[in-house]
């Protein structure tokens, strides 16, 4: 899998946050840790690449983190669990996810992918990836807080 | 001339209620009402037709049904309909699509407040 889509993914997700909450963030990859299980309460924001290349796009962080950016999303403080939290987080993975597909398809190859909505999930040791799963993952980081973009393309499509 | 007094109506569709909130947001201050929500293109349609508004705001990527099929549905039965397209898919694909599908209008996300409402005034003249 190249390295341009996650590089598509990770400057679109810098771009979006930057326009939504005015965050200045950097990303660098980083290497994957399998079998992927969070640690501590984790808020996961999944969504299907469909299309000529099949995969997923999984956006990961922390609880602190979550409501902190959902928090400057916002434009106003929300509860601990408020459930603003988690539609947030699923529109920002939505936007800039989109935007990472648009920019893509518009190049002269037209791979023509495809996005499924995003899902979220909530809890604590969710296992995101098997040991054997392909993927590269880029962690966004702003300030002394960070998430993690994860791609995983299906090597049959 | 007829000056029109009485808030433009708007009915948002998208399956994430963040954008419902920031749509709301954005508008509500401008004198446009909201009047009322739906989270897939099948809501939308239905709401369409009970609530009559004078502009639909509608995402494309969503569940149950999508925002260009729901679009060519709603323009079919009703060939009035003002619909703007909101999405972070913006493909050459899928603008043709939503044009075929007799949307007025395209915008792409994430907006700040002035670009949607720059993009609702280009469709729903001003009120007096």
């Amino acid at each position: 899998m190249s390295v341009e889509y996650l590089t598509q993914f990770s400057t679109n997700c810098i771009e979006v946050m930057n326009k939504m909450t005015g965050l200045s963030c950097e990303w660098q990859e980083v290497v994957p840790c399998l079998p992927a299980i969070t640690e501590g309460m984790t808020v996961v924001s999944l969504l299907g690449l469909t299309g000529s290349t099949r995969g997923r796009v999984v956006m990961e962080m922390d609880i602190r983190v979550a409501r902190e950016l959902a928090e400057m999303m916002n434009g106003e403080s929300l509860k601990e669990m408020d459930p603003m939290i988690f539609y947030s987080l699923t529109e920002l993975s939505n936007i800039f996810s989109g935007k990472a597909i648009t920019q893509l398809n518009n190049r002269p190859e037209r791979p023509g992918l495809r996005l499924t909505p995003p899902n979220v999930f909530v809890g604590e040791k969710i296992q995101i990836f098997a040991e054997k799963a392909t993927l590269r993952t880029a962690q966004i980081r702003w300030n002394n807080s960070f998430l993690y973009i994860h791609l995983c393309i299906d090597e049959r499509s | 001339m007829n000056v029109r007094t009485e808030p433009y109506r708007i009915l948002v569709v998208d399956d994430s209620p963040f954008i419902h909130k920031a749509v709301q947001k954005a508008l509500v201050p401008e004198g446009y009402e909201i009047c009322g929500t739906g989270r897939n293109g099948k809501e939308a349609i239905a709401a369409y037709g009970d609530l009559q508004p004078d502009l639909l705001i509608m995402d494309i990527t969503m569940p149950v049904m999508d925002g260009i099929t729901a679009a060519r549905k709603i323009t079919t039965e009703f060939p009035e309909a003002v619909i703007m397209l909101l999405s972070a898919m913006g493909d050459l694909e899928i603008r043709d699509q939503a044009l075929e599908s007799g949307v007025k209008s395209f915008a792409t996300k994430p907006f700040t407040n002035q670009e949607l409402v720059i993009e609702v005034q280009k469709l729903l003249r001003p009120i007096s």
